[in-house]
C-alpha cells in the first residue's frame, strides 16, 4: 500500500504556528509554542481530537452591546460564527465547518432563513471530522441545501437537475469528472422525493421526504441499473472509481497549495477508502511535509480576523466585522455561488485595503494616543525596543528577515523625522500603531 | 417612541471601508495644533505627503524595473482610448426616456403614465413622433451637437426578467449564466497589462461586475480622492513613512512562493494605486478636482465620481475601462414619475458636465460612455403608477466620437412580445463587439463568445 | 457614532420601562421579519411580551415596509419604514401578549401575500 510521508524536520513554534492558521484560526498569545512542545504527533493529536469544546474569553455583543441573535438579527449570524472561530478550543472543529460551508457552499442570499443557514452550520460542525457518507448524506437532506439546489422542487412529475448536477460536479468527482449529462437526468429522478410546505409567515417548514413524489421507477446511473433512491444516489458518488481522487485533493487543497505528488495521493485514497471516514485523511495530511515546507496559503479574510482578535485577545464587540467581512471578500453564510469562495482571489486593491480596515478596527483597543487631559502613554522612544513591543502586541508572529528590515527601517526613519520636542514626545506613540498596523498588513502575515 | 436603526448593504459597506476616506481624523488629543505651523490639518497632510512622495520615488530600494513599467503603462495608454460604463440600475423605462407622445397604443397601454410633451419638450430631430423626458434635455442638447448615439430598443431575444440574471448577461456580455469574467474585464485580459491595475477601475466600494478579470490587475475605488489607508493614531510623516513602508513590503522578493506572492502583490498594487492617486486626495467634493466646469451640487457620489475621472484622465493615469453605477432607482414599479425624475436628472446633468469637462480639457476624443440598463420596462403600466420588469431598453453612447446617431428605432408598440414587452431592434452584443472592434481595439471573437454571430452597429463616427 | 452611548442610551430605555425589580435588565426579544415579492418570513413565529427588536430585511427586488398590529380594540400600529431591495431596518418597540397581524402597507402587497401573525405570550410567572 503506497504510504503518505510525514514531516520529520523541526517542529518548533514558527512551524506549530503555521499549523494553526492552516489548522484553525492562528494562535493565542503563546500557544505556538505551547503546541510545539507536544511535537507533530501530539499536536494534531491536539487538533484533530479535540477536548469538549469550551469557549473562552469575553462574550459576544453587537456595536450597541447587546447580545447576539444569531437567528433573528442581520449580520449577528456572521458574528456569531466569527466569536467561535475567536473563542474555541476547537479551532480545527471550526475550520473544518467553515471547509464544509465552502465545500457545499450555499448561500442565505437563496434560503433566506438565518435560522435554517444555522442549522446547517451545526451539521457541518457535528460532522467536522466524521464520516464524509454520512456528511453527504446528512447535506443532501438539509433544509437550507434543499432549498438552496431546488431538491423541494425536485419531484417525478418535474424533475429538478440542480443538486444532481452539483452532487457530481462539486461535491463528489468534479466537473465532467467520469459523468454524463444522462446521469445527472438519472440522479434527479433518484434523489426526487424531498419536499416541504410554505406556511405563511413561517416560510418552508416540515422538510421531510414523501415516497409519493419519488420517482420509484428503474435509473441508469454509472452505467449500472437499479430503483435507485436518494441514499443510494449518493453512495453511487461516493463508491465512483474517481470519487476518492477528488475527495483528497480537495480536502488538500484546504491545507495545503500545491497539489499532492501521485504517491501522496494515492496513500491518502487508500486511507480514505477504508470507510470514508475524515479525520485519518486529515491527519496524514496535517502530518505532511508539504504543509511545513512548501509555499504559503493566504489567510481567509474571516481567519486573519479570527487570528488577530485571538492574538490580542479580543472579543466579539462590534458590528463592523460583518461589513468588513464583505468588504474583504468573505461574508459567512454568503458565499459567492454554490462553488464557494475563490481562494486564488482573495487579494486585490480593494479587499486588500478592506483587509487594512480590518486590522485598523482590530488593533483599535490598543492603539495608544494621549488622553484627554494630554498625558501620553509610556511607550519605549528607541525604534528597536518600539518595533519589538508591536510585535509582542500581535503575539511575536514569525515574519521573515528581510520584512523585518523594512519595518524596522521604517521605525528608524520615522522616529528620525521628529525635530522639535513635541514631535520627540509624540512620535514614538504613532510609530508604535503604524507598526503594528505594517506588521498585520505585511505579506508575512497575510499569507502563513 | 423606539428609534430606528438602518442601513442598506452596500451603503453600510462604503461606510465601514469608506471610513478612512471620509476625511482626515480629527487631531489627536492633546497635540499640539499642528506643529504651530499656522496650517490647519488637512493642509498640513498634504503637504507632508506631496513631500514623502517626492523622497519615496527617489529612494534607492525602488526597482527600476517596476518604476519603468509603469511609466511605460502610463505612456502606451496615457493617450489612449477609454471606455466608460454608467449603469443604469433596476431597468430604466425606455419609454419614459424618448416617448411616443402621440401614439394612441401608448396613451392606451399607459393611461396614468404617458407623458404628454410640454412647451418646454424637445422634440426627437431623428424621428420627431419621439420627445425627451424633460429631465434629459442635457442629453437632447449633446444629441443635437451629434454626441449621443441613441439606441431605443437594444435587449436581446427572450429577455430574461430578473434583475440579477439580465444584469448578469449584460456584464458578461453573454446570455450565459456560468461566465465568472466581465465582458470589459476579458477585454482586459487578453490586451491589457500585467503591471497596471488603473486600466480596469471600478469607481465603486465594490469591482463592477463588467470588469472581473481572470488574469490581469484591475482596481477598485470608491472615489479617486477615497482610496486611502487610513490608520488610528497615525498622522504626518510617520503616516507617509508607512505607506511608504507597504509599498516596501510589496516589492520583497516571495522566491516562488505563490502564496506570498499574491499578498506581496497586493500591497504593492495597492500601493501603486495609492500613489497614481495621490494627487486626488484630501479634495472636496467635484470643486477640489480642478474641473474646469461645475457639476451638479449635493452629495451624490455620481457627479464627484466624473469629475473625479475627468482629472485623473487629465492627469495621464493609464485607464482603460471604467465603470460605474448612476444615481436613481430605476426600479420603477411604483410612484414611477417621481422616481424616474430623480434619477434621470441627475445623471443627465452628469454626464452633461463630464462630457464638458472632457471637452475643456481637450480629452474629449478621447473618451466614450456608454450608459445603459439591465433592461426596459413593461409597455403597460401596472395598477400602482408604475410599471413591471420588460424586456428591450435604453443604451445611450456618449461622445465626441459616437456616430450621434439613433441605431435601432423606437420596438413597434403593436408587436410586443408574448409577455407583451418590447421586442428589441438593437442587440447588446452587438454593441460590445463594435466597442471592442471599433473602439477600444482588439479582436472581439476573442472576448465576446460568439462574437461573429453579432453584426457591427453604426454607433461610432 | 459613539457605541458606547448608543447602547447607554439603549439600557436607559429598557430599565425605563421596565418593572422596578432589581433583576438585571433583560435582553429585549428579536424578530426577524424577511420580505420577498411577495412574502413575509418570521424568525419565530412566538416571542415573550416586553421590550422587542424587530428587523426588516429586504431579499426582495422591490421596496417593502413592515406594520404591526395587536388585535385588540384600539391597539397601536407599529411601523417599520420602508426598507430599499438589500437594505435592513430594525425598530425597537413594546409587545403586549397577544395576538399580532404583520403587512406590508405598500401598494397592494397585502393582498398579494405580504402579511402574517405572530403570537406574543406573556412573561413566565416566577
Amino acid at each position: 500500500m503506497p504510504s503518505v510521508p510525514v514531516y520529520r524536520g523541526r517542529f518548533g513554534a514558527p512551524e506549530a504556528e503555521r499549523l494553526l492558521w492552516r489548522a484553525g484560526f492562528g494562535p493565542r498569545k503563546g500557544e505556538a509554542r505551547k503546541l510545539a512542545a507536544l511535537g507533530l504527533d501530539g499536536a494534531v493529536n491536539l487538533l484533530t481530537r479535540p477536548p469538549r469544546e469550551r469557549l473562552t474569553g469575553p462574550k459576544p455583543r453587537d456595536s450597541k452591546g447587546r447580545g447576539l441573535a444569531p437567528a433573528d438579527a442581520w449580520g449577528h449570524d456572521h458574528l456569531w460564527w466569527l466569536d467561535r472561530m475567536v473563542r474555541t478550543n476547537r479551532p480545527l472543529a471550526e475550520r473544518m465547518t467553515l471547509v464544509w460551508h465552502d465545500w457545499f457552499a450555499t448561500s442565505n442570499t437563496g434560503v433566506g432563513s438565518q435560522g435554517l443557514m444555522l442549522h446547517q452550520n451545526r451539521m457541518f460542525r457535528r460532522h467536522a471530522f466524521g464520516n464524509f457518507r454520512n456528511l453527504l448524506h446528512a447535506v443532501t437532506a438539509d433544509p437550507a441545501m434543499l432549498l438552496w439546489l431546488s431538491g423541494v422542487y425536485n419531484t417525478k412529475d418535474s424533475p429538478n437537475e440542480n443538486y444532481a448536477r452539483e452532487l457530481m460536479e462539486l461535491f463528489t468527482l468534479g466537473e465532467g469528472n467520469g459523468y454524463t449529462e444522462r446521469d445527472v437526468r438519472e440522479h434527479a429522478r433518484a434523489l426526487t422525493g424531498f419536499r416541504s410546505e410554505w406556511k405563511r409567515g413561517k416560510g418552508h417548514v416540515n422538510f421531510r421526504f414523501d415516497a409519493s413524489r419519488h420517482d420509484a421507477g428503474t435509473k441508469t446511473i454509472f452505467k449500472k441499473r437499479g430503483r435507485y433512491g436518494w441514499r443510494a444516489s449518493c453512495d453511487l458518488c461516493l463508491r465512483h472509481p474517481l470519487h476518492a481522487r477528488f475527495f483528497v485533493e480537495k480536502l488538500w487543497s484546504y491545507f495545503v497549495p500545491t497539489p499532492p505528488s501521485a504517491s501522496t495521493r494515492a496513500g491518502l485514497e487508500a486511507i480514505y477508502k477504508k470507510g470514508f471516514q475524515v479525520r485519518p485523511v486529515l491527519e496524514a495530511i496535517l502530518k505532511h511535509p508539504a504543509l511545513y515546507t512548501g509555499p504559503r496559503m493566504v489567510k481567509p479574510p474571516v481567519v486573519f480576523t479570527a487570528g488577530l482578535l485571538r492574538a490580542l485577545d479580543r472579543g466579539i464587540d462590534t458590528n463592523a466585522w460583518v461589513w468588513l467581512g464583505e468588504g474583504a471578500g468573505q461574508r459567512l453564510f454568503y458565499p459567492p455561488s454554490v462553488a464557494g469562495w475563490d481562494d486564488e482571489r482573495w487579494l486585490d486593491t480593494a479587499t486588500y485595503r478592506a483587509r487594512w480596515a480590518i486590522a485598523n478596527e482590530a488593533l483599535s483597543h490598543v492603539t495608544v494616543a494621549r488622553s484627554k487631559k494630554g498625558k501620553a502613554p509610556k511607550v519605549p522612544r528607541e525604534a528597536a525596543k518600539l518595533v519589538e513591543s508591536a510585535y509582542r502586541t500581535l503575539g511575536n508572529p514569525s515574519v521573515r528577515p528581510q520584512s523585518r528590515r523594512a519595518i524596522a527601517g521604517f521605525a528608524k526613519r520615522a522616529l528620525s523625522d521628529a525635530r522639535s520636542d513635541w514631535q520627540k514626545e509624540e512620535y514614538p506613540l504613532l510609530v508604535l500603531n503604524a507598526t503594528r498596523q505594517l506588521i498585520a498588513l505585511s505579506p508575512d502575515y497575510q499569507a502563513a | 417612541m423606539g428609534c430606528c436603526d438602518e442601513h442598506n448593504r452596500s451603503e453600510a459597506l462604503r461606510r465601514a471601508i469608506a471610513q478612512a476616506g471620509n476625511g482626515l481624523p480629527a487631531i489627536e488629543p492633546g497635540m499640539p495644533a499642528p506643529a504651530g505651523t499656522g496650517l490647519d490639518r488637512r493642509a498640513f497632510l498634504s503637504r507632508s505627503l506631496g513631500l514623502a512622495l517626492a523622497v519615496y520615488g527617489g529612494s534607492a530600494f525602488v526597482p527600476r524595473a517596476l518604476e519603468e513599467g509603469i511609466e511605460s503603462a502610463m505612456a502606451a495608454a496615457g493617450n489612449g482610448r477609454v471606455l466608460v460604463s454608467v449603469f443604469l440600475d433596476g431597468g430604466a423605462d425606455s419609454l419614459s426616456m424618448l416617448f411616443p407622445a402621440e401614439d394612441a397604443r401608448y396613451r392606451k397601454l399607459r393611461p396614468r403614465l404617458a407623458l404628454s410633451p410640454t412647451p418646454e419638450s424637445t422634440q426627437f430631430t431623428e424621428d420627431p413622433r419621439l420627445w425627451w423626458h424633460p429631465t434629459l434635455a442635457p442629453l437632447a442638447a449633446l444629441h443635437a451637437e451629434g454626441k449621443l448615439t441613441v439606441l431605443p430598443g437594444i435587449g436581446y431575444t427572450d429577455a430574461n426578467q430578473s434583475h440579477f440574471t439580465s444584469r448578469h448577461y449584460w456584464e458578461v456580455g453573454a446570455t450565459d449564466h456560468s461566465l465568472a469574467t466581465g465582458w470589459l474585464g476579458r477585454y482586459l485580459d487578453r490586451y491589457g497589462r500585467n503591471d497596471n491595475p488603473l486600466q480596469g477601475l471600478s469607481l465603486d466600494w465594490s469591482l463592477q461586475p463588467a470588469l472581473a478579470t481572470k488574469l490581469k490587475p484591475v482596481a477598485s475605488v470608491d472615489g479617486p480622492d477615497r482610496f486611502d489607508f487610513w490608520t488610528r493614531g497615525v498622522w504626518g510623516s510617520v503616516e507617509n513613512r508607512m505607506l511608504a513602508a507597504m509599498g516596501g513590503l510589496g516589492r520583497l522578493r516571495s522566491r516562488g512562493d505563490a502564496g506570498l506572492e499574491q499578498a506581496t502583490r497586493a500591497a504593492r498594487q495597492s500601493h501603486l494605486l495609492y500613489r497614481q492617486l495621490a494627487p486626488f486626495r484630501g479634495r472636496q467634493n467635484g470643486s477640489g478636482f480642478g474641473s474646469p466646469v461645475a457639476y451638479p451640487p449635493g452629495d451624490s457620489s455620481f457627479p464627484r465620481r466624473l469629475a473625479g475621472l475627468a482629472a485623473m484622465l487629465a492627469a495621464g493615469l493609464p485607464l482603460r475601462c471604467v465603470a460605474l453605477t448612476a444615481p436613481g432607482a430605476y426600479d420603477t414599479h411604483d410612484n414611477q414619475p417621481r422616481a424616474l425624475e430623480e434619477g434621470l436628472q441627475l445623471t443627465a446633468a452628469s454626464l452633461f458636465a463630464f462630457q464638458r469637462d472632457l471637452e475643456a480639457r481637450g480629452l474629449a476624443d478621447r473618451v466614450l460612455t456608454l450608459v445603459w440598463s439591465e433592461f426596459g420596462r413593461r409597455p403597460e403600466e401596472n395598477g400602482s403608477s408604475g410599471t413591471d420588469h420588460g424586456a428591450a431598453g435604453m443604451a445611450f453612447v456618449l461622445g465626441t466620437r459616437a456616430s450621434g446617431r439613433m441605431v435601432g428605432e423606437l420596438p413597434d408598440l403593436s408587436r410586443l412580445d408574448r409577455h407583451g414587452n418590447l421586442r428589441p431592434t438593437s442587440d447588446f452584443r452587438s454593441l460590445y463587439r463594435t466597442l471592442i472592434e471599433g473602439w477600444l481595439g482588439g479582436d472581439a471573437g476573442a472576448v465576446l463568445p460568439k462574437a461573429k454571430s453579432f453584426r457591427t452597429i453604426p454607433v461610432l463616427r | 457614532m459613539n457605541a458606547r452611548l448608543v447602547a447607554a442610551c439603549a439600557a436607559v430605555a429598557l430599565v425605563a420601562g421596565a418593572s422596578a425589580a432589581a433583576a438585571p435588565p433583560r435582553q429585549p426579544a428579536r424578530l426577524q421579519v424577511t420580505a420577498n415579492e411577495f412574502t413575509f418570513v418570521l424568525s419565530r413565529s412566538t416571542v415573550r411580551s416586553g421590550p422587542a427588536i424587530v428587523e426588516l430585511v429586504n431579499f426582495g427586488e422591490d421596496d417593502h415596509d413592515l406594520a404591526l398590529r395587536r388585535r385588540a380594540p384600539g391597539a397601536k400600529t407599529w411601523r417599520v419604514r420602508t426598507v430599499t431591495p438589500g437594505g435592513v431596518r430594525e425598530r425597537q418597540l413594546r409587545l403586549a401578549a397577544g395576538r399580532y397581524q404583520l403587512w406590508c402597507t405598500l401598494a397592494n402587497h397585502r393582498a398579494l401575500g405580504m402579511r402574517a401573525t405572530l403570537k406574543v405570550k406573556p412573561p413566565p410567572k416566577r
